[in-house]
């Protein structure tokens, strides 16, 4: 009798736990089935460069999409990697415990503002002065890449500071007794920090790629590649975002989004495959 | 080098807090407009209040955590307990990778399997199990850490008591009740503030009734910013606004709360 009670059990958690595997096969079956028809019927024109999905003659290319996509991420995350790091640095390295306290509580807090409402922010409070500022219009590169920033700084400079804190004091201790100052202690503990901080930036990148509201209400809209900062841009996000509403099922239009949906999926799965092999990589090489 | 470090610190600690004061103040005063809490929408959403939305959010929820927390703690207590040590890695790195799918690509897989395949359509039933698909893997990412942290002779000791797994697996669940309680406020936080799923696979505009049965769509606060912000003008403004600022405060209490618990496990 125990014994039998004992295998239900576990058989019970054993299938809670295979759903989360089929979770993920799911996801990847779904997006590839519905997309089949847009590769099939469109194929190649997928990647050319315009986006016109309820014309007559419609068109779906969605290179431009992509590009403003990368450059919008690209330069995002250099920003929030570049300043993040900088403020871990600063907490490690030199802040006070009540500076360490109000810092990480409020960034906290700030991670926890809904994107929906970030946008919101973006557009009733910093598009008017963009406005004021000179820009023709408000919603634009500079605006959605701003948002983006202010949503992920967190994650970057808390996550990039945990795994400062845990490069072991002999470490530091022996860089600085063979001479080295601040800065080069500072690099010494980077690199000893590489993997958590390489793990953090991936989350970042990850969500900047994917992140939807926030582009969808601040980017603009317009589908031209990005020549200024205050360009209005439309990544591919936002337009999932705006046209998955109205799209009639199973439509060429709605294989075409699942094409992105795909697209954006088979992204985030390789980035995530890459960081972990570096993680892992520079894992080794560190501990020797 | 230092002041240049200390600068940019400064610069973004008081960036960061002007978010937070902009979002809630110019919100709250609209909290004390009569019915704000308890009406539904009027006049093409300029007057009345935000109840259908606050009532779908809430509802959505509680869908949402009625699947979740089975299925996530069982998934969690398989990894931690019982599964061979191989298995646990994979399931463990699955669950890592599900967590860095962008949200909206949850949105597209519900609206392809719930809405579509399955027949549910734009509903409440859709727009939970879809961000179930989502909350599960990062619930049990959170919550295996902390059954994992039981140490070894505790459990060593039941069983010596003479426990069965099951009682042992009670014991792990009881004494890691501070973390799986900041994981679920977590895991709440997160099935609050997002928008992108819900808009595609159960959220509608406007509503005329509540939702009253599993099959009807629902208005929800996020999806309603979105809404009032691209659709309509300055007159409805307000109504963003103050939900805006009552989600935020919202998350700040549900932070506080991760805060209170995170001291109280680390002693």
């Amino acid at each position: 009798m125990k014994k039998i009670g004992e295998t239900l059990f576990k058989s019970i958690v054993f299938t809670a736990a295979i759903l989360v595997a089929a979770a993920l096969f799911g996801i990847i079956f779904f997006l590839f089935s519905e997309s089949l028809r847009a590769m099939k019927e469109i194929g190649w024109d997928l990647f050319s460069t315009e986006w016109f999905p309820v014309w007559e003659k419609p068109d779906f290319g969605i290179r431009t999409m992509l590009l403003n996509s990368i450059i919008l991420t690209l330069w995002t995350s250099f920003v929030v990697f570049s300043i993040g790091i900088i403020v871990a640095l600063y907490l490690h390295s030199y802040a006070n415990k009540r500076e360490k306290e109000l810092m990480l509580r409020v960034l906290e807090y700030v991670s926890g503002i809904p994107s929906v409402v970030l946008g919101f922010f973006g557009i009733v409070i910093v598009a008017p002065i963009l406005l004021k500022a000179g820009a023709w219009t408000g919603q634009n590169f500079f605006n959605a890449s701003f948002m983006l920033s202010v949503l992920t700084l967190p994650f970057m400079i808390s996550l990039s500071y945990q795994s400062l804190e845990k490069v072991p004091k002999e470490i530091s201790e022996a860089a600085v007794s063979i001479g080295a100052r601040d800065f080069a202690v500072m690099i010494v503990e980077l690199r000893y920090a590489m993997p958590g901080i390489v793990n953090a930036m991936m989350s970042v990148f990850n969500r900047i790629f994917g992140e939807t509201m926030i582009v969808l209400m601040v980017a603009g809209g317009s589908n031209l590649l990005v020549r200024s900062f205050f360009d209005p841009i439309r990544p591919l996000t936002a337009t999932l975002g705006s046209e998955l509403g109205e799209v009639e099922v199973k439509s060429l239009h709605y294989s075409a989004l699942f094409f992105i949906g795909f697209l954006l999926l088979a992204i985030s799965l390789a980035i995530t495959l890459l960081t972990n092999y570096i993680v892992r990589w520079r894992e080794r090489w560190i501990r020797g | 080098m230092k002041w240049f470090f200390r600068l940019t610190s400064y610069a973004v600690l008081i960036l960061m807090f002007s978010v937070i004061v902009l979002i809630i103040l110019p919100g709250v005063r609209y909290f004390f407009r009569p019915g704000f809490f308890t009406d539904f929408p009027r006049a093409s959403m300029t007057e009345g209040g935000v109840f259908p939305s606050i009532f779908g959010s809430l509802i959505l929820i509680s869908l949402v955590f009625v699947i979740v927390i089975p299925v996530g703690l069982l998934g969690s207590i398989f990894i931690a307990e019982f599964s061979s040590k191989r298995l646990s890695v994979v399931l463990q790195s699955l669950a890592g990778t599900m967590n860095s799918i962008p949200s909206i690509v949850y949105g597209l897989f519900g609206l392809s399997f719930f809405c579509v395949n399955l027949g549910l359509r734009t509903s409440l039933i859709s727009a939970s199990l879809t961000l179930s698909t989502m909350a599960i893997p990062f619930f049990i990412n959170s919550a295996v850490e902390f059954l994992r942290s039981v140490p070894k002779e505790l459990r060593e000791g039941v069983i010596a008591l003479g426990a069965n797994r099951f009682e042992t697996t009670l014991m792990v669940i009881r004494s890691s009740k501070n973390g799986l309680l900041t994981t679920l406020m977590l895991t709440l936080g997160r099935a609050f503030s997002e928008t992108a799923p819900i808009l595609i696979t159960g959220a509608v505009f406007y509503a005329t009734k509540l939702p009253s049965k599993l099959t009807d769509p629902i208005m929800t606060l996020p999806t309603s910013i979105y809404a009032i912000i691209m659709n309509l003008g300055e007159t409805a403004r307000w109504m963003a606004q103050g939900m805006a600022s009552m989600m935020t405060l919202v998350m700040i209490v549900i932070y506080s709360i991760v805060q209170i618990l995170r001291r109280r496990t680390n002693g």
